[in-house]
This record gives C-alpha cells, structure tokens and sequence, in this order.
C-alpha cells in the first residue's frame, strides 16, 4: 500500500468488497436511490445531496468519499464536492492537491458550467470527480453566503446533465451543522440532506439542536447515517 | 426484548461492575486474610473449663470464714478482670504444659492431631475469656481446631491448679487478712479443677457468620455496580443505537456503518439494513 495515511486508508477500495464495512456503504447507496426515484420520473437524472455530520468528527469526509466510489462504481456519473471550506480534506483521501475548487469559482466574477468542469479533478476511480474545496483564503461562510453559490450549484449539475442522459450524481461534505452555518446555506439549496450520528459520540441534545437547525434553513433532511467508531 | 436491552447497558459499563466488584472482593480478601491468621475466627471451636479459687488458711489463721469467702471472690474477680489470662507467662505456661501433655491428646485425637498455632502464646492469650460467679471462674477457649481447644482448656485446669499462687501473689499481699489478734496471717492462694476428669471439657464447634457476611458483601457490591451501569447510563445522552435517531429525529436511518477494517483484511458479511 505504499505510505499512505490514515485519511487514505478509509477508502472503499483498500478493503475486500465483501466487508461489512463495504456492504453498508452499498446499502446507503440503495436507500438514497429508492428514495430520489420515488421523486424522479423523467430525465435528467441528476441528483444532489449534502452530507453533513451533527458535530466534528474524523470520519465525516470518508463516509462522503465511500459514497462517491460506490456511486460511480454502479456507473453514475459522480462529482465529490468538498464544501468544507474550514478543514479541507477530501482531496487527501483521493491523493491529489487542493488547487482551485468551489471556494475559487464562489470568488468568481460569473459562474459557468465550463469554469465548473476546468476545476473539476479526476480521480483513480472511472466515473468520480472531486471538486476540491478551493484555493482561496476567504472566510468559508462568508463565500457560502454569497448568492453566487445557488448559481454553482446549479452549474455543477449541469456538469452532469450532458446528452446521453446519462445518470448523474453530486454529492457535497459540508462541515459538521453545529460548527456554523455552512451546511444550513448548503442544504437549502439541495435536494436532499442526510445527517451522520456517531453512535457513541454524539449527545441527543446535539442531534436535536442539528435537526432543528436544518429544519429551520428549509433543507430537505430525509435520514440519517450511523456511524459506530 | 426488554432483557436484552439491559443486558446491553450492562455490558457497555461492565468496567463498572467489575472495577466496583473488584474494590470490595480486595477487601473481602484482605479481611478474610486476617480472619485465617486468627485462631478460631473463621470456625470456631470453644471450650470451657471452671476452676474454683480459694485462699488455704494456715494453722493459726483467721477460724472467720466469711473473710475466706471474701478473698476467695476477690482473687476469682482477679483472675478474671485482670490481664493474667492474655499475659506472655501464663500463655506461656500454658504452651509447654500442651507440649507435656502431647501425649495424651494424642491419645485422644489421633497420632496427627491438629493443635493450631498452640506454640504461639499470643495467640493462645486472644484466645482466651473467662468470667466468674462468686468464686468459680469459668475460662472458654475459642480455637480453630477442636483438639487444640480441648488440650487449651485442659492445660489452663493443669497450670491453674498447680501455679495459681504464682500468679495472684499481689492479690494476697494487698488483700491480706487480719485475724481477730489483728495479725496479718500468712495464706497460700490455691484453685481446684471443678471439672474433675478431662473427658468432661466439652468442645463445640460454630461457623463464623463473617464468611456469610463477606458474601453477602460482595452480592452487594455486585448489585451496586450494575445499579451504577444503570444510573450512567441514564445520565449519559449519547446516542448508541438506531432506535435512540429514530425515536429522536424521526427520520429513516440510511445506513449504519461498522468501524473500518484493516485494509486488506476481511470481515464477516452482515446487513447493515
């Protein structure tokens, strides 16, 4: 396996496809697809969803990143993005630098598919590109309060919404909802949002306070995702 | 279902149970450490033996035999308030008169009779209790061994009657008495087995209920600590399972991810539904 850190050992592809670690990443997968197809009866279909934890932990980012890999492993069109603007770290996971990414097109004077897709990486994985959380040195909730992000978020779809109507699906990893408004601004915007609970770590209280906190941004929370440490 | 889920909350805290367990078994064991080093503590065999102590008047003493009476009952009230019984020369004495008499409590209990620590005169002395009426002093032994109680309570019977001038001397010299001449008249303290024959000394034997006590002691403990799991668990408001999100939020649970595996390394399947 080389020198790789712990960040990059939580990927999918360094287990034996038949580990129960494996098999619930493939679960969550299913459940998220019978419950957008039950929204979704014509093309295209490209779907989004925020990932978002209640409170920090270090396993955010690779609940986020094993999704991705599922989904294009199943043959959807994937774009990871990695909204965390606070800690970056998505793109460690996948080996690659953080150069220009969503913070970079939100400081943008306009927003365009084809700007979205120049800042788009590759990953090893066929079918995943990662939107790296960008290069800027801006405040991150200060650039998602901006109403250009609406427009991103739009243009990253669109990315996807190309002919072939070709099955599409991005996915953002936000900060945890209690570390500031960051995932509130997201998940209004998105179709659907799901909370990761770490069994064991978060309270009750800080699980409510988080729903609470989504409901009152009219995001469109529609599970949740344990995780047991 | 409801089991179940106790035995959950008992099992995430079982440290608790065992670190509460484990404070009382250390002190149950050091407790019962004790209570096997102490002669008659944990099974207790007594036995008794009554000698009666009187004064032998000399040729021209006192012909008042109330005085005799008197001291008589002072010396017993001697023999038993003061700390002649847990004294080294007494306990002593009563030590080498066991090792004279071997062979007869061979004769009674068999070539491998089982003494105790009868060589060890302290503990012969904790061993000891009397208490009198009038001028009978009864002396119970409680030892861990009914030989050893029986040879004790003998030996007393034997040193008592052949030494206990020795030892309530004092009491005579402050108790002297004054014939009707107003002399102090010279007397010589003297004690009789009342219990004539050894087959007499009765040994009984009882089980300390300090052992019941300690196990009861540790249920307690156990009880306690699986009390505690319950009160931490009820205090703690971490979330453990699928039930606590959907009973809380209200929204479907997706999935339920296991701790990652060592790369490379491969696991069980289970469904994570």
């Amino acid at each position: 396996m080389g020198n790789l850190t712990k960040e990059q050992y939580a990927l999918l592809t360094d287990f034996d496809l038949n580990t129960s670690f494996g098999e619930a990443f493939h679960t969550l997968f299913a459940n998220i697809r019978f419950n957008w197809e039950t929204y979704t009866i014509e093309p295209p279909y490209v779907h989004t969803l925020l990932l978002t934890s209640v409170s920090e932990h270090a396993e955010q980012s690779a609940v986020a990143a094993n999704l991705a890999i599922v989904a294009a492993q199943s043959g959807y069109k994937t774009i990871l993005v990695d909204a965390d603007l606070r800690t970056p770290s998505l793109q460690k996971r996948f080996g690659l630098e953080n150069s220009v990414g969503l913070s970079d097109l939100l400081e943008d004077i306009s927003i365009t598919v084809q700007k979205v897709s120049a800042h788009l990486q590759t990953t090893f994985i066929p079918g995943l590109q990662i939107l790296t959380s960008g290069t800027s040195t801006s405040t991150g909730v200060t650039l998602l309060l901006s109403p250009k992000l609406q427009a991103c978020i739009e243009c990253i779809r669109k990315v996807l919404e190309q002919p072939g109507n070709a099955p599409g699906f991005v996915i953002y990893h936000s900060p945890p909802v209690l570390a500031g408004a960051d995932a509130s601004l997201i998940g209004a915007l998105i179709e659907q949002v799901l909370l990761t609970v770490v069994a064991g770590h978060t309270t009750r209280a800080q699980a409510k306070e988080a729903q609470e906190k989504l409901e009152q941004a009219q995001a469109k929370l529609v599970g949740s995702i344990i995780v047991n440490q | 279902m409801e089991l179940r889920a106790y035995w959950t909350i008992i099992l995430r805290r079982i440290w608790v149970v065992a670190l509460v367990v484990g404070i009382v078994t250390l002190y149950v064991g050091y407790q019962y450490y004790h209570l096997r080093k102490t002669p008659g503590a944990l099974k207790a065999y007594s036995s008794g033996i009554t000698i009666q102590i009187g004064l032998q008047p000399s040729s021209n003493g006192d012909t008042n035999s109330a005085n005799y009476v008197s001291v008589s009952e002072s010396l017993a009230d001697a023999m038993v308030a003061s700390p002649i019984l847990t004294s080294h020369e007494f306990d002593t004495d009563i030590s080498n008169q066991i090792a004279q008499d071997m062979s007869m409590i061979q004769q009674r209990y068999g070539a491998n009779a089982d003494l105790g620590d009868w060589q060890n005169a302290s503990a012969i002395g904790q061993s000891l209790s009397a208490n009198r009426v009038d001028s009978l002093v009864t002396i119970n032994t409680n030892w861990n061994t009914p030989a050893g109680a029986w040879a004790i309570a003998n030996a007393i019977g034997e040193v008592s009657v052949a030494k206990i001038g020795t030892y309530l001397d004092y009491v005579i010299k402050n108790n002297a008495i004054q014939n009707s001449t107003g002399n102090f008249m010279p007397s010589q303290v003297s004690a009789r087995v009342i219990v004539a024959a050894p087959d007499s000394i009765t040994v009984a034997g009882s089980s300390s209920n300090k052992i019941n006590l300690y196990i009861l002691l540790l249920l307690v403990a156990l009880a306690l600590g699986i009390a505690l799991t319950f009160l931490l668990d009820y205090l703690d408001d971490r979330i453990r399972s699928k039930n606590d999100v959907t009973q809380l939020l209200g929204i479907p649970i997706y999935a339920e991810i296991p701790r990652a595996p060592s790369p490379g390394r491969t696991q069980s399947s289970a469904s994570h539904k």
